[in-house]
C-alpha cells in the first residue's frame, strides 16, 4: 500500500506539472484586451454581432423583435442574439469567455465594477454626445461611470455601460383588497398617499388597522417583507461611508434602527417571516389576497398584469424618523456593455445605443409593461399618463411614483440609490451581512446586538472585497 | 540426456510464458488506454491547473495572478461559512443509506415478483428520469409553508422552506431518498439478476438452505454493489449544488460546500479562492473513498 | 429432480404460509412507496394542464384539480404558441440535440469503459490499482474546480456553442460505469471461464467479447440506462456550453422556462408540461432496456 501511494503520488505530480504547463500556456494565448480607439459606423461595411443576454422566454422573444427593427434600420449588421436563462449561470459564462467576450453583453450592476476596472469594456464617452446623455435620466448614466483612479463606481468620466432600464423599487397595494376590508370593518381610514411618504413610524400604525382582518374566513397579513435595503437608505444610514465602500458604515444608530424597524414589523404581526418572504413566495400571496402590501418594480408590471385579478397602485417607500432622513428605494439596474476587443467595436455600440437609448425601443418596451423608458420625456409623459397603452390594463395608477425616485431634478423628498454590492467587487459582504440578520428577524436577538457583535469582521470582509480591486 | 531435454523444455516454457505475461499486461494497458488519455486529457491537466491557481489570487476577468501561498486554504477555514456548508454537506449526505437501504429491499421483492415487475420498476424509477428541475418546483411546492401539500395534509404549520437550518435539511434528505431508491434498485437488480441461478443450485447441491444461499451468494454479490452505489453516492453528494441553488433557494440550511464555491469563489471572480475550496473539497472525498476502499471487499473476487 | 431438491421443496410448503403473509405485507409497502413516487410525477401532469393563475394561488389541496384543463401545453411545447414561438422555445429541437449527443455518446463510452473495466477486473498488469484510483479522481473533483480551463480549452479549439464539448469527454468512458463494471466482472465472471477461454486459443479481445459481455450484460444495460438518463438529465454541462438557441439540449431549456432572471412569474403548467413531454423519451428507452434484466434470468434459469 505505502509503495502504491508513493508511486501514485509520484506520477500524479510529474503529470500535473507536465499538463498545468500546458493549459496555462493555452489560457494565455490571444488574450487580447482591446483598445479604446473611436471607431466610426461605416454603413458600407458588413458587421457581424454577438449579442449575449438573459431572460425568460418572454423576453428573448422582445429582444429578438427589437433586434430585428435594428438590423431592418441597419442592414449591414447582422446580430446573433443568444440568452441565458438564469443570472448565476449567465455572470459565470462571461467569467468563463472574459477573453473573448460577445460583442455586445449585460453587465448586471452586482458584477459591474469587476467589469469595469479589468479593462475589458468600451468607455462609451466618445460615442455619445451631450443631446443623448440629456435626454436621459442622469441617474442612468451616473451609474455607469467609473473612476479608475479611486477605483469607485458612480462617479469619474468614463462610461463603461448604457442602461437597459432602470428599476426602482416601489411598495404596491391589493386595492381592492384594501377598499373591501374599508369598507367589511368599517375601518376610518383613507388611501395611502402616493405623493407624500409616510414615516416608518405613521407606516406602522398604518398596517396596524388591518392586523387579523379576515377576508373570506383567510386571515390578512398586512405587509409581505420590508426592503432591508430601502429601510436603511430611508433612514439617512449607509452601508458604507462613501461610495467607494471601503469603510464600513453599520453601527450607526440610524442604521441599528432601520433594521429593528424592519425586523419588529415581523414580531408585531404586521409583515410575514422575513426569510419565508424572500423565499420568493411573496407575489404569489400577494395575488392570493393573502398579502396587502408587498414591493414592486416596472419591470413586474406585466407579470402583475397577468397574474393578478385585482387592481393593484404603488406608493413611495416610507421614509425614516431619523433627523434627514428622506424616502429612498433602491435602484436596480443592467448595463449593455462592449467588448473592447471586438471586431465589431462600431456596430457593437451603435446596437447598444439603439437598445439603451432609441425611442423606438423604449417605447415598444413600456407598451410590454417590461420597463420605465430610459428616455426622461417619454416617461414623464407618455409613461405616466397612459400614452398608445390602449387595450392594457391601465394600473398602476401612480406611476409617477417611479419616476420621482429616479429623478433628480424634481424637489421632492423621494430618492433612490443602488444597491449595496454595486458598489462592492462581490456580493459577499453584504451576503454575509445579511445572514447574521436572520436571528434579528426572528426576534431572538435586538439589532443593536448583532451589529455591534459583528461590524468588525464586517469591515474585514468589505477590505478583503476592496482588495480584489488591486 | 533426459535432464538436458528437460532443462531445455523448461526454458521453452518459461519463455513462452513471459511473453505471455507481456502479452497480457500490453492488452491490459491498450483496453485502458483510452480512459487513462481522457483522463489525462481533460480532468488532470484540469486539475493542476486549479491546484496551481489555489495558491495565487487568479482573477479570471482580468487574467492576472499573484501567488499567495497558503491564504486561500487558511482563509477558508477561517470562514464560518464554510464550516457551515461543510456541516450541511454532510448532514445531507444521509439520504445515501436509507435510499440505499430501501432500494435493496425493493430490487429483492421484485427480483422474485413474477408479474408486474415492469410497472413497479418504472414507477420506482420515474424520479430519476424525470428533469430535475421540474421535480425541485414540484417539491417546493410540496414543501412550501402556506398551503403546501405536506403542512396542509398532517395540519402543520412549519416552514419547511424558512430560516430554520434543520427543516430545509429533512426536506432535502426527503427528497433525495425519494429521488434515489428507483436508482439503488436498478443497480441491485442488475446484480440478482447477473447471479448464475448455478451459483445457487451448487449451494443447493451442497445441502445448504434457502436462508444460506441467501447470506452467502446474495449478501457478498450485493455488498459490492452497496459499497459502489454508497462510494458514488458520497462522491455525488458531496458535490451537490441543485439542492441548495435550486431547491433550498440559497437559504443558509441548505447550503453545501459547492454552493460555497460557486457563491463565494467564483461568481465573485475569486478563482483561487475557489479552487482553493474544491482542492479541499476533492481531497476530502479522496480520503474517503480510500477509506471505503480499505473496508471493502471489492478488490477481491468473489468466485474463483 | 435430486433429492435435495426434493427436500427444498418440503421446506418451501412449511414456510409457505409465513411467506405468504410476509409477501402480501411487503406488497402493500411497495405498492404504497409506488404511489409516493408517482405522486409528484402526477402532481406534474396536473400542474401542467391548469392555468398559470390556478397554480399561483391558493392551497394544492382545495384547487388540486384544475377547474377547465388546459390541454394545448402538451401540444404547444413542441409546436409553439403566442407566448412560446418556436423561434425561441423548441423542444423537439432540444430533444434532438439531446439525442445527437446520447447516440454518439453512449454507445462508444459504453465500449470504451467496458473494455476498461475488464481489463482493470481480470487482466493482470502493473499499476493497475494505482491507475484506476487516478481515473477515480476525476469523480471526486468538483465541476468548479475543472471548468474554467476545459472552458477556454475548448473555446481556444473554436467549440463552445457545439455540441463537441459534451460529446468529446464522453468518447473517453464513463469513470463511474467501469467501477461498477468491475466489480460485477469480478464478482460475475470465474477466473476458469477466461482461462478456459484464453488455452482455446482465443485471443483477449475475443474472451472479452465472447465471455465476459454475455454474463454481465444485465451490470451494462444499467449502466447505459443511468448513463442515457445522465446526459438527458444534466443541466449544468449544456449550461456552460450552449447558448445558441437552436443548440439547447432538454434540460436547457426547460430551464429556460424557469428564468430566475426576470421576475416573480415562472409559468409553471408550460413548464411541467414540457418536463412531462421530455420524460418520455426516457421511459421509452427504460421500457425496451428493461428486457435485458427479465432476459438474462430467464436464459441462466435454462442453462441451469
Amino acid at each position: 500500500m505505502k509503495k502504491t501511494l508513493r508511486a501514485t503520488i509520484g506520477v500524479a505530480v510529474a503529470a500535473i506539472l507536465s499538463l498545468s504547463c500546458l493549459t496555462m500556456t493555452a489560457c494565455g494565448v490571444g488574450d487580447n484586451f482591446g483598445s479604446q480607439e473611436y471607431e466610426a459606423f461605416d454603413p458600407d461595411k458588413q458587421y457581424q454581432l454577438d449579442f449575449l443576454g438573459w431572460g425568460s422566454v418572454a423576453e428573448q422573444r422582445n429582444f429578438q423583435y427589437m433586434i430585428n427593427q435594428f438590423m431592418k434600420e441597419n442592414p449591414n449588421v447582422k446580430v446573433f442574439y443568444n440568452a441565458i436563462s438564469d443570472t448565476t449561470t449567465y455572470s459565470q459564462n462571461l467569467i468563463n469567455r472574459a477573453n473573448n467576450l460577445p460583442d455586445v453583453f449585460y453587465v448586471p450592476d452586482w458584477d459591474y465594477i469587476k467589469w469595469a476596472d479589468s479593462g475589458r469594456l468600451v468607455d462609451f464617452e466618445k460615442y455619445l454626445d451631450e443631446e443623448e446623455i440629456n435626454q436621459m435620466w442622469q441617474k442612468s448614466i451616473d451609474i455607469f461611470r467609473y473612476d479608475e483612479a479611486t477605483k469607485t463606481v458612480g462617479t469619474g468620466d468614463k462610461i463603461y455601460g448604457l442602461p437597459k432600464d432602470l428599476g426602482p423599487l416601489a411598495l404596491v397595494y391589493n386595492k381592492d383588497l384594501m377598499v373591501k376590508l374599508i369598507d367589511d370593518y368599517d375601518l376610518d381610514v383613507e388611501l395611502p398617499s402616493a405623493t407624500e411618504p409616510m414615516t416608518f413610524t405613521e407606516f406602522t400604525a398604518y398596517l396596524e388597522n388591518f392586523k387579523g382582518l379576515k377576508v373570506d374566513k383567510e386571515t390578512v397579513i398586512p405587509l409581505a417583507y420590508y426592503d432591508v435595503q430601502s429601510a436603511v437608505y430611508s433612514n439617512n444610514a449607509n452601508f458604507y461611508t462613501d461610495d467607494s465602500a471601503t469603510t464600513s458604515a453599520i453601527d450607526t444608530d440610524n442604521f441599528i434602527d432601520a433594521i429593528q424597524f424592519v425586523a419588529d414589523l415581523s414580531t408585531k404581526g404586521l409583515a410575514a417571516e422575513y426569510s419565508e418572504a424572500s423565499s420568493g413566495s411573496s407575489f404569489s400571496k400577494f395575488a392570493s389576497n393573502t398579502y396587502l402590501f408587498t414591493w414592486m418594480g416596472p419591470w413586474d408590471i406585466a407579470t402583475f398584469w397577468e397574474g393578478l385579478s385585482f387592481e393593484f397602485d404603488v406608493i413611495p417607500a416610507p421614509k425614516g424618523d431619523a433627523e434627514g432622513a428622506r424616502s429612498c428605494a433602491p435602484i436596480g439596474t443592467v448595463a449593455y456593455g462592449v467588448s473592447a476587443a471586438s471586431q465589431n467595436k462600431a456596430a457593437a455600440v451603435r446596437l447598444a445605443k439603439y437598445l439603451a437609448c432609441s425611442e423606438d425601443c423604449a417605447k415598444y418596451n413600456y407598451k410590454l409593461g417590461q420597463a420605465m423608458p430610459n428616455i426622461k420625456d417619454m416617461a414623464k409623459n407618455d409613461w405616466i399618463n397612459n400614452v398608445e397603452l390602449a387595450g392594457v390594463k391601465q394600473y398602476p395608477q401612480s406611476k409617477q411614483v417611479f419616476v420621482s425616485v429616479v429623478d433628480d431634478e424634481t424637489d421632492d423628498d423621494i430618492y433612490g440609490k443602488s444597491r449595496p454590492y454595486y458598489y462592492t467587487y462581490d456580493k459577499n459582504a453584504y451576503n454575509k451581512l445579511m445572514d447574521q440578520f436572520n436571528t434579528v428577524w426572528s426576534g431572538l436577538k435586538t439589532a443593536r446586538e448583532v451589529i455591534t457583535g459583528y461590524a468588525s469582521t464586517y469591515q474585514s470582509e468589505l477590505t478583503k472585497t476592496r482588495n480584489q480591486l488591486g | 540426456m533426459p535432464a538436458e531435454l528437460d532443462l531445455r523444455y523448461t526454458k521453452k516454457l518459461h519463455k513462452r510464458r513471459m511473453t505471455d505475461k507481456t502479452r497480457e499486461a500490453i492488452f491490459g494497458y491498450v483496453f485502458i488506454a483510452v480512459p487513462v488519455i481522457g483522463f489525462l486529457v481533460f480532468t488532470l491537466s484540469a486539475l493542476g491547473y486549479s491546484l496551481f491557481m489555489s495558491f495565487t489570487n487568479f482573477n479570471p476577468i482580468k487574467n492576472v495572478f499573484t501567488f499567495v501561498g497558503f491564504d486561500n486554504y487558511t482563509s477558508i477555514f477561517k470562514d464560518d461559512f464554510f464550516i457551515t456548508a461543510f456541516g450541511n454537506t454532510w448532514i445531507m449526505l444521509l439520504s445515501i443509506p436509507i435510499g440505499t437501504f430501501l432500494g435493496f429491499l425493493l430490487a429483492i421483492y421484485l427480483n422474485k415478483l413474477a408479474r408486474g415487475r415492469v410497472i413497479l420498476m418504472i414507477l420506482y424509477y420515474l424520479p430519476a428520469v424525470t428533469s430535475s428541475i421540474a421535480i425541485m418546483l414540484v417539491f417546493r411546492d410540496i414543501f412550501r409553508s402556506d398551503n403546501g401539500l405536506i403542512n396542509s395534509l398532517f395540519g402543520m404549520d412549519l416552514k419547511w422552506l424558512g430560516a430554520d437550518p434543520w427543516l430545509i435539511k429533512i426536506a432535502i434528505i426527503i427528497k433525495n431518498v425519494w429521488g434515489s431508491i428507483g436508482g439503488s434498485m436498478i443497480l441491485y437488480l442488475a446484480i440478482l439478476t447477473t447471479i448464475p441461478k448455478s451459483y445457487y443450485e451448487s449451494a443447493r447441491v451442497s445441502g445448504a438452505k434457502p436462508l444460506h444461499g441467501f447470506v452467502d451468494i446474495t449478501m457478498p454479490m450485493a455488498n459490492s454493489t452497496t459499497f459502489y452505489i454508497i462510494t458514488t453516492g458520497i462522491m455525488a453528494g458531496l458535490q451537490s449544488y441543485a439542492d441548495s441553488a435550486i431547491f433550498g433557494n440559497g437559504l443558509p440550511g441548505s447550503r453545501t460546500i459547492v454552493y460555497y464555491i460557486w457563491q463565494n469563489g467564483i461568481n465573485a471572480a475569486q478563482y483561487g479562492y475557489a479552487s482553493a475550496a474544491s482542492m479541499i473539497l476533492a481531497f476530502m472525498i479522496l480520503i474517503i473513498t480510500i477509506f471505503l476502499f480499505r473496508f471493502s471487499s471489492m478488490f477481491r473476487s468473489n468466485i474463483k | 429432480m435430486n433429492y435435495q431438491e426434493h427436500k427444498m421443496m418440503s421446506n418451501y410448503k412449511k414456510n409457505k404460509a409465513a411467506n405468504k403473509a410476509w409477501f402480501i405485507i411487503s406488497t402493500i409497502f411497495v405498492c404504497f412507496g409506488a404511489f409516493l413516487m408517482l405522486f409528484p410525477y402526477f402532481y406534474m401532469i396536473i400542474c401542467a394542464l391548469k392555468t398559470p393563475q390556478e397554480v399561483i394561488s391558493g392551497s394544492i389541496i382545495n384547487n388540486f384539480w384544475p377547474s377547465d384543463p388546459v390541454w394545448s401545453n402538451f401540444i404547444d411545447v413542441f409546436c409553439g404558441n403566442e407566448r412560446y414561438p418556436l423561434s425561441s422555445f423548441n423542444l423537439l429541437d432540444a430533444m434532438k440535440n439531446t439525442l445527437i449527443i446520447e447516440v454518439l455518446v453512449v454507445p462508444i463510452g459504453t465500449f470504451v469503459s467496458t473494455l476498461a473495466a475488464f481489463a482493470f477486473a481480470k487482466m493482470r498488469f502493473k499499476f493497475k490499482n494505482v491507475i484506476l484510483i487516478m481515473l477515480l479522481v476525476s469523480m471526486m473533483i468538483p465541476y468548479a474546480a475543472v471548468m474554467l480551463p476545459q472552458y477556454r480549452v475548448f473555446s481556444d479549439m473554436g467549440l463552445v456553442n457545439t455540441l463537441w464539448p459534451l460529446i468529446i469527454p464522453g468518447f473517453f468512458g464513463n469513470v463511474g460505469m467501469m467501477l461498477f463494471l468491475i466489480t460485477t466482472i469480478k464478482n460475475v465472471v470465474p477466473d476458469s471461464l477466461i482461462e478456459e477461454s484464453r488455452v482455446e486459443g482465443a485471443s483477449w479481445f475475443r474472451t472479452f467479447i465472447r465471455v465476459v459481455v454475455p454474463l454481465i450484460k444485465p451490470a451494462i444495460v444499467a449502466q447505459v440506462l443511468f448513463w442515457f438518463v445522465g446526459i438527458w438529465n444534466d443541466f449544468f454541462g449544456p449550461s456552460v456550453y450552449l447558448t445558441d438557441p437552436s443548440l439547447k439540449t432538454v434540460q436547457v431549456a426547460i430551464m429556460m422556462l424557469n428564468a430566475t432572471a426576470s421576475q416573480a412569474s415562472i409559468d409553471m403548467p408550460f413548464l411541467m408540461a414540457a418536463a412531462f413531454m421530455s420524460s418520455l423519451p426516457v421511459i421509452l428507452m427504460f421500457i425496451i432496456m428493461n428486457k435485458a434484466f427479465v432476459q438474462t434470468n430467464a436464459m441462466s434459469g435454462i442453462k441451469g
